[in-house]
């Protein structure tokens, strides 16, 4: 016993150390979904200094967040990968008025091991048989997932495709299945497949009316820093953000074509 | 009764809690009794990589499968000249539980066997039984009730097998979804009723599987108790 | 053509260095010593289950270990049949499958002890079905016997057979030991730290003390030895006397030394009339008178003659020839040996109280 107490004693403090993502500590607390890691770490500095204020991160898949801010209230922006999750937000009551906005927009590609010579010119060509397998997001959860299953309906090939589709949890599995070898095709962002040199992109989807993939970006109602949420969501569609998405392969939508709701 | 959906989910979570379990369970028991008998250098290092899938996060564990099965991986088609067809495949869903399970059976055989007195077996050697006789007369069935425990953490954790599994053998349903895929995929898409049902089935294959366990070790040491 | 044991071994232990050198073609071979003297711990070197050791275990031409040779032979390989203190019979088998558990050796050798025979031997006919959880202390030294001898073995070594039971048992035990060795006859060690049962089983003994080899030789020469004697003298029977019984009734017996010496015993309940007997008597219980004694209580007094007397700290041991047939040790004190003049060749009167006497074993 006597050996046990300071472990226990060293264990307690360690966790009173580690602040834990929650508003009480001296900063925003930003929920956003994976695929903006790379670009909101790298950018980190100049969010800070837009919003005014230390920001501290949650990242995860975006129906996930939407799920965690709905239990424990401890986000002040939400940065969602779709604007479905933003909806579901607002319907709960919980979007700041007047704070929403979609400021980045993805496009899906179909990407292929790097090297494989396999050509994609349509969709049509996924139900061809050079493609015994397609990698792609599960698409009852993640939006990933549910932007390829749209865009394959549209285009009406869903039912021939889909008994080759593997569904894996989110795009990095996506990237890794192609990656590997396991399959032969997978429907990714651009963004996402932008970050491995293994994989090549044979074909981009065209963006269209009932194909965008926005991000939506609000300050979560309740927050105590409203006015330093609001900055950077501002931030987040000038110049200075173009800077920090530009070069992944975001398409940064200025504020005058902000689908406000 | 069932939907197809669910039965295709228990099915092939039959297949895959059932195969892993059998796959793991001799090198799960061979470790087991490595790590309880013999001390040796880099014992330390064993342990440590025994205990990773128990530690590392299971997709992280699942990434490291899917680089080693990829085409240009060291198990992959290139190096072993045949596609060992594990990727999106339910072998991919076995090999996954299967090395998820390992921490869990390893660690329940190595307290198995810790628990047989190992002057048997030298007393065994005494009598002329070789190492692999006095494993197979001597340490197996006094260990046996701790390896039946292991043999039921194995079949327990490959049912639950989720993190891992997604990754290397995707969420195909009909293919690689098993019960554990099923319900996670029923809870993204809000289907709770599905979802809760299919709990329900796992929980009961669950306890299928423990009972099932429990009386062919009640019923081999009755054997024994007679024939003696 | 006896087979010929050589034992040169060197082990660090926690409290001491094992280092012996052992040499013998004895049939019967003692290892006495105090528990913890490192008896077990050689034991286990020779049967391959103790590694760490340097040196040269040899029996019967076979290298066993050499450790300059970078030798180690696995135990399976050794042909030793071994009998812990505490049986160590597998707990999930019966006495019969555990009594056949070496049996396939013994079958691939073909010159052991027929199972049969050595079930008979030991009485273990009606233990056969029994679980080994399901014995006695007794019968499972029994079986762990029966075990060893059914394993086709080379070479027996058994640690403290007669160990930890109660009196009457050991008799028994003792008995079933003796009707083994005239049996089956297989080269064996005894590891005793009961200088009688050694006396009793051993032709040779080596005598163990914190590691090291003390001395060596006969049980009665080494017994005698005035270094080991004073060990022995308060505990242990160290007079060992062979007869015949020819009276046993009331559980009182008369022991027929031979020669016109007979014995009278007075606790010797199982004693029966006509078998052989080894009858014990300590050397404190042993006293000795200068001429003729009568109107005394005890009921064996015998004539002797005084071999020689050594001063051992402040007591004298007396070795004497008992008439001519038995060489036997008494304690007394030195004002004694000067009252009765005790010298070599002094002729006197041996005396032992009848509940002095203890019936050690029967044949």
């Amino acid at each position: 016993m006597r050996r046990l107490l300071p472990i226990l004693l060293l264990a307690a403090a360690c966790a009173a150390c580690v602040d834990g993502v929650s508003r009480e500590g001296g900063g925003l607390v930003v929920y956003a979904a994976s695929s903006l890691e790379p670009a909101l770490e790298a950018g980190a500095a100049a969010l800070e200094e837009a919003a005014g204020a230390s920001l501290v991160f949650n990242f995860g898949a975006s129906n996930d967040l939407l799920r965690q801010i709905l239990a424990a209230r401890q986000a002040d922006i939400f940065l969602s990968a779709d604007e479905i999750q933003m909806d579901r937000l607002e319907s709960a009551g919980l979007v700041e008025p007047g704070t929403r906005v979609s400021f980045l927009a993805n496009r899906l590609v179909v990407v292929a091991p790097a090297g494989s010579g396999l050509e994609v010119a349509s969709a049509a060509d996924l139900a061809g048989s050079a493609i015994a397998r397609l990698a792609i997001g599960d698409p009852g959860g993640v939006p990933a997932g549910r932007y390829a299953r749209s865009w394959l309906e549209r285009e009406g090939v869903w039912e021939q495709v889909a008994e080759r589709i593997v569904p894996v949890p989110d795009a990095r599995a996506v990237l890794a299945a192609v990656e590997s070898g396991g399959v032969q095709a997978g429907i990714a962002y651009r963004t996402d497949a932008m970050t491995s040199g293994r994989v090549a992109v044979l074909y981009e989807v065209p963006a269209g009316e009932d194909l965008a993939i926005t991000y939506s970006a609000a300050a979560v109602a309740g927050g105590s820093r409203l006015p330093e949420a609001q900055r950077l969501i501002r931030f987040l569609q000038g110049a200075g953000a173009e800077k920090i998405f530009g070069p992944l392969g975001f398409v940064v939508m200025p504020r005058d074509t902000d689908r406000i709701r | 009764m069932l939907s197809q959906h669910s039965l295709q989910a228990l099915l092939i979570s039959v297949e895959v809690a059932l195969g892993a379990s059998l796959l793991v369970l001799p090198p799960g028991i061979l470790i087991g009794r490595l790590l309880a008998r013999r001390e040796f250098a880099g014992k330390g290092v064993v342990e440590t990589l025994v205990s990773l899938p128990l530690v590392l996060p299971a997709s992280a564990v699942g990434y490291m499968l899917l680089s080693l099965f990829s085409i240009d991986g060291p198990l992959g088609a290139r190096n072993l000249g045949f596609d060992p067809g594990i990727l999106f495949t339910i072998k991919g869903a076995l090999a996954s539980a299967a090395v998820m399970s390992l921490p869990l059976v390893a660690r329940t055989a190595r307290v198995a066997f810790e628990g047989v007195d190992p002057r048997l077996e030298g007393m065994a050697r005494t009598l002329g039984l070789g190492p692999l006789a006095t494993l197979i007369r001597v340490s197996l069935p006094l260990a046996a009730r701790g390896l039946a425990a292991a043999a039921i953490m194995g079949f327990s954790r490959s049912l639950g097998e989720f993190g891992a599994t997604v990754i290397v053998a995707g969420n195909i349903p009909g293919r690689t979804q098993t019960l554990a895929l099923a319900i996670f995929s029923d809870i993204q898409s809000g289907r709770m009723e599905d979802a809760r049902g299919l709990l329900l089935i796992t929980t009961l294959l669950a306890f299928a599987g423990t009972y099932i366990t429990e009386m062919l070790i009640r019923g081999s040491s009755t054997a024994r108790r007679r024939e003696a | 053509m006896p087979a010929r044991l050589e034992v040169n071994v060197t082990l660090p232990l926690p409290r001491f260095r094992l280092q012996v050198e052992i040499a013998t073609d004895a049939r019967a071979s003692g290892l006495f010593g105090h528990s913890g003297a490192g008896k077990s711990t050689l034991l286990e070197v020779i049967a391959g289950l103790r590694g760490g050791a340097q040196g040269r275990v040899a029996f019967d031409g076979e290298v066993w270990m050499d450790s300059a040779a970078g030798i180690e032979r696995p135990p399976e390989q050794r042909g030793v049949g071994y009998m812990p203190q505490d049986g160590l019979l597998f707990p999930h088998w019966s006495a019969r499958r555990n009594i056949l558990a070496g049996a396939t050796r013994a079958r691939a050798d073909g010159s052991s002890p027929e199972a049969g025979h050595v079930i008979e031997i030991l009485d273990l006919e009606e233990l056969l079905p029994r679980p080994a959880g399901a014995l006695s202390g007794g019968e499972r030294q029994r079986v762990a016997l029966a075990r060893a001898l059914c394993s086709g073995p080379k070479l027996l070594l058994l640690d403290e057979p007669l160990g930890s039971i109660q009196t009457s048992l050991r008799r028994r035990i003792l008995s079933y030991l003796l009707r083994a060795r005239e049996a089956f006859n297989i080269p064996a060690i005894y590891v005793s730290h009961d200088a009688t049962d050694v006396s009793l089983l051993c032709d040779a003994v080596n005598v163990i003390r914190e590691g090291r080899i003390v001395a060596s030789g006969s049980p009665p020469a080494v017994f005698t030895e005035p270094a080991i004697l004073e060990d022995l003298l308060d505990g242990d029977y160290v007079n060992v006397l062979e007869g015949i019984v020819t009276e046993a009734s009331d559980s009182r017996a008369t022991v027929d030394l031979g020669g016109g010496l007979t014995l009278t015993i007075a606790d010797a309940p199982d004693a029966a009339r006509g078998s052989r007997a080894l009858v014990g008597v300590k050397a404190a219980d042993l006293m000795l008178a200068a001429g003729e004694t009568p109107g005394l209580s005890a009921r064996n007094i015998l004539p002797g003659t005084i071999l020689r007397t050594e001063r051992s700290g402040p007591r004298v041991i007396a070795r004497i020839s008992l008439g001519g047939r038995f060489e036997i040790v008494a304690l007394v004190t030195e004002p004694a040996r000067v009252a009765l003049g005790l010298r070599p060749g002094r002729e006197i009167q041996v005396l032992a109280k009848a509940q002095s006497l203890r019936l050690l074993a029967m044949r």
